[in-house]
């Protein structure tokens, strides 16, 4: 199998005036051909960051790519130029966004939307821009689609205006596609939908697929393998039948411990995970996870733990083994708060 | 702040300091605007009492005498002489007072006048609501400078009746705007449940609503004062404003029309004063406006 | 669609019917219009006998109701100053101030929208900070300041151009200029903002991540969206250039439009021509209002399905 997406110890920062946050701080990473990869984690883990510097679509002032390599199909994407990046944006790479009531222009009828991606990177005529636009719509769902391509976003419910932003990212074949949140702003119902149209167009067109959520239930359903992140950082990264059958990482324990279980026994109280991410402008020493973790120990305190092999095709960054380890401590983060 | 999401073995952090007037200092031009607004303040307080004549002194032998930078000037008159041979700077002097007076005292009261009837209109809603829009939409509709114009010349001229017309016709502005604000705060879940807990209709009013005006409603304020105050001195230049023999800077560049390339320092100079006003107003309410909506900080 | 058109007609009738009713109110009610056309040293029994003469003492609703009906068949009576009727002493300077207000806001959109557009591609660039200076400067500037002082700089100075007068393509040039300087100050405000506001919406990276250069992710799509805001300013600006600013540039520069038959009326306490004039003004206000609001409806499609 090819490697269609490698990244190499990236790092990104941004330069604020109120300090500089490292929302990136060395991930590593590959992607087969054909695979789905979910990336995991809470709101400023770094994980949309993450895929959005791939692109550089990051606002660059104030941010940062200041370190790291990625090849995607062998290529070195940070030594591409502008028009070399724009020439792979929206055609071998492909993006899609969470919340398509504000990710599609408003005055802008969908069937251009998706026409003007068709126009940018492929020669073809008025007609079979047209053509394709129809095609696609009906590819992702979208019933009577050459009525609808003269429509604006507004004219469609949430659900339809996102298949609407997955045709934009499928429009030129891409190999990678990356889905930044796109279900987090549907409902559950919708929801399941999408993650189902997404699954069959990626077997039928053959494409690999980033799928980033903060919802473990989602990652469940459809990726191959999975990234863990947390304070920019990947805390851990398996296979999706390994994640759940045998996390290494407290934060996995926590984060699939928070998920409500139809077959439990009786009534559990829904675990969270105490407290907040560390404030990212700070240099962190040890651990980023030691404020909340019941597992820490005073080597956390001064020691990073690097990511390493756990199992087969599994890697978790912990000195910890948290399937022998006792709890060290209850309510980790109401101790730091005491200090 | 940060200490319960930081290890105890990181840096301490350092406070910022914030405070307002760190804020003002490092915008440069903030500081000069409110710099001169000061002076302009303190020259209109105390006009009689810094102004080295009477403006109203009328001395023909030294008419349209140059500032005293040029050749022909003389530093008994600082900033030179007008038509009938008084003295600029004393005129001056007492048109700060005059336009800083009518543009406070108009504010003030539309700003009054206005936010309680857009408050109560926000959020009483109702047959209230409906009759003060009435107002709103019209004065939006009309230009405003023609309406002012059209009824001060038909009532006659004069620094009073001047304060009057444009109370009448700018507090709409206020209420509006303070309205429109109601509405949204109407809905917050705090006025809800004040009202559950029995707080009277009043006090949810004057101590959970009104706060969220104070300071928007000051920074529109600001903007009003530079607005009337550019329209005072537009109508007291075609005559339905202040009236001699009072000073104001409209007015004295109405009585110098005749001179802009003989004596050009008679009309320059109260135009300038008028710029150097409206410039500083709005510099200050733009850094004002800044300052107090988080939004706007990444803006300017 | 056609409801909203005839709510607007309405809407506009009521509002010149209003301004017609100020006039009415101030100049009938609170003043009086006997003593304004007499001079003031007629005696009493002259003054009493011409108020009735002239139906002055009837009830103010009969008077009010006539003067409406009067004032939309376009009769203000007659001017006091050319005793003959005021309307069309009034339409008469309407192309000169036309011609000069509309080259203004040429003038202000023209340099008013690039500009923004550039002052918000790089916010804090040296550009941006020469923008936000010149709005600023523009939207403070008293026209009762610049007009001479352009006028002494320019034309007196070095002469190249007139001081005042209308007929040759110079007397445009420095009214022009002087009239366009608030609504230039205050388009270049409105269209960075907007772009600004724009520009960090996620529909904009959506645009970039299909590979669209920035330049046309600006211009096809955040000025797009962002020029219907200035649609709404630059009509708004045009109607403060026409009812208020033309007033003062027209009378420093002698320019025989609007502005200066607004003051020659005031100047000689001539109601019935300031009635008509001010009226002419407020029609003109309405339709351009009415055009504005079209050319929004088709700049912005989303008008239409809601």
């Amino acid at each position: 199998m090819t490697k269609v997406l490698e990244v190499r110890n990236l790092r990104t920062h941004f330069n604020t005036s109120k300090g500089t946050v490292k929302a990136v701080n060395g991930i590593s990473y590959e992607l087969e051909a054909g695979e789905t990869l979910g990336i995991v984690g809470e709101s400023g883990s770094g994980k949309s960051v993450g895929v959005m510097s791939l692109m550089k679509l990051i606002p660059m002032p104030p941010g940062e790519i200041v370190e790291g390599e990625a090849w995607f199909e062998g290529k070195d994407i940070f030594k591409m130029s502008e028009s070399q990046l724009e020439d792979m944006r929206g055609n071998s790479m492909g993006m899609i966004f969470q919340d398509p009531m504000t990710s599609l222009n408003p005055i802008m009828t969908v069937g251009r939307q998706i026409g003007e991606a068709l126009e940018r990177h492929t020669k073809m005529t008025k007609d079979q821009v047209k053509n394709r636009t129809i095609e696609l719509l009906e590819l992702v769902g979208i019933p009577m689609a050459a009525d609808r391509i003269n429509n604006y976003p507004i004219q469609f419910s949430g659900g339809m205006r996102q298949r609407v932003m997955i045709a934009i990212g499928l429009a030129c074949d891409p190999k990678l596609l990356i889905a930044d949140e796109p279900t987090t702003a549907l409902d559950v119902t919708i929801q399941a939908q999408i993650t189902d149209l997404i699954a069959k167009l990626q077997k039928e067109l053959g494409m690999s697929v980033i799928w980033i959520t903060h919802d473990l239930g989602v990652v469940a359903g459809i990726a191959d393998r999975v990234l863990v992140m947390y304070a920019g950082r990947i805390v851990e990264e398996a296979t999706v039948e390994e994640l759940f059958k045998n996390p290494r990482h407290p934060y996995t324990l926590g984060l699939l411990k928070s998920v409500p279980r139809v077959d439990a026994d009786r009534p559990e109280k829904l675990q969270s995970i105490d407290g907040m991410p560390p404030d990212m402008t700070k240099e962190l020493v040890g651990c980023p996870f030691y404020a909340r973790c019941n597992y820490r120990t005073d080597k956390c305190l001064s020691q990073e733990p690097k990511l390493e092999e756990v199992g087969s095709k599994h890697r978790s960054a912990c000195f910890v083994d948290v399937r022998s380890a006792k709890r060290t401590t209850e309510n980790p983060y109401q101790q730091v708060t005491n200090l | 702040m940060n200490n319960s999401d930081t290890l105890p073995n990181k840096s301490p952090t350092k406070p910022k300091s914030n405070s307002i007037l760190s804020s003002l200092l490092q915008d440069r031009f903030a500081t000069i605007s409110a710099v001169a607004l000061i002076i302009l303040i303190f020259t209109a307080l105390f006009a009689p009492q810094i102004s080295p004549y009477e403006p109203t002194k009328l001395d023909l032998l030294n008419r349209l005498i140059p500032p005293v930078i040029f050749s022909d000037g003389n530093s008994a008159h600082l900033l030179g002489t007008d038509s009938l041979g008084r003295d600029m700077l004393s005129r001056i002097i007492h048109g700060t007072r005059m336009s800083l007076t009518i543009g406070v005292v108009v504010v003030i009261m539309t700003g009054v006048f206005g936010t309680a009837i857009g408050m109560l209109a926000g959020y009483l809603g109702g047959r209230f609501d409906q009759i003060v829009m009435r107002f709103v939409d019209f004065q939006a509709a009309i230009p405003y400078f023609l309406l002012a114009l059209t009824i001060m010349a038909a009532i006659g001229p004069g620094a009073r009746n001047l304060v009057i017309v444009l109370t009448l016709i700018s507090w709409p502005i206020f209420a509006r705007y303070s309205r429109g604000i109601m509405l949204a705060v109407k809905r917050e879940v705090y006025i809800e449940a004040a009202r559950v807990s029995g707080t009277s209709e009043f006090r949810i009013l004057l101590k959970h609503a009104f706060p969220n005006l104070a300071s928007p409603i000051i920074t529109l304020s600001t903007l009003e004062l530079s607005r009337i105050i550019l329209s005072e001195a537009g109508l007291s230049f075609i005559g339905l404003g202040v009236q001699p023999p009072d000073s104001a800077w409209g007015l004295m560049v109405a009585e110098a029309h005749d001179y802009v390339s003989t004596a050009n320092w008679t009309i320059t100079l109260p135009g300038l004063m008028v710029m150097i006003t409206t410039l500083s107003i709005n510099i200050f309410a733009t850094w004002l406006r800044r300052v107090s909506d988080p939004v706007q900080r990444g803006r300017m | 669609m056609l409801n909203m058109l005839i709510k607007r007609l309405i809407h506009s009738i009521l509002l010149i019917a209003a301004v017609v009713s100020v006039i009415f109110f101030t100049n009938f009610v609170l003043g009086d219009p006997v003593r304004a056309m007499l001079p003031a040293e007629t005696p009493p029994e002259a003054v009493e006998q011409f108020r009735e003469q002239m139906g002055f003492n009837r009830p103010i609703s009969v008077q009010y109701y006539d003067y409406m009906i009067n004032a939309f068949k376009g009769d203000f009576g007659d001017s006091w100053w050319q005793k003959t009727p005021a309307l069309p002493i009034a339409t008469r300077p309407l192309p000169a101030t036309f011609q000069l207000g509309i080259l203004a806001m040429i003038v202000a959109i023209g340099l008013g929208v690039p500009l923004g557009v550039l002052a918000a591609r790089r916010p804090n660039s040296f550009l941006d900070r020469m923008a936000t200076v010149t709005s600023l400067v523009g939207v403070s500037m008293p026209l009762i300041w610049l007009c001479p002082t352009i006028a002494y700089l320019v034309a007196v100075k070095t002469g190249i151009l007139p001081t005042a007068g209308y007929g040759t393509w110079q007397h445009f040039v420095l009214p022009t200029l002087c009239l366009a300087a608030l609504p230039l100050g205050r388009i270049v405000q409105i269209t960075r903002a907007a772009m600004m506001d724009e520009m960090v919406k996620l529909y904009i990276v959506t645009a970039r991540a299909k590979g669209l250069s920035n330049r046309v992710v600006m211009m096809r799509h955040a000025l797009r969206n962002a020029i219907l805001p200035v649609i709404t300013e630059s009509g708004w600006e045009f109607i403060l250039v026409l009812s208020g600013y033309t007033i003062i540039v027209e009378m420093f520069f002698g320019w025989p439009g609007m502005g200066y038959m607004l003051y020659t009326s005031i100047l000689l306490r001539d109601m019935p021509l300031l009635a008509a004039t001010a009226f002419v003004i407020a029609l003109v206000v309405v339709v351009i209002n009415f055009l504005v609001d079209i050319l929004y409806a088709i700049a912005n499609p989303l008008i239409r399905y809601n």
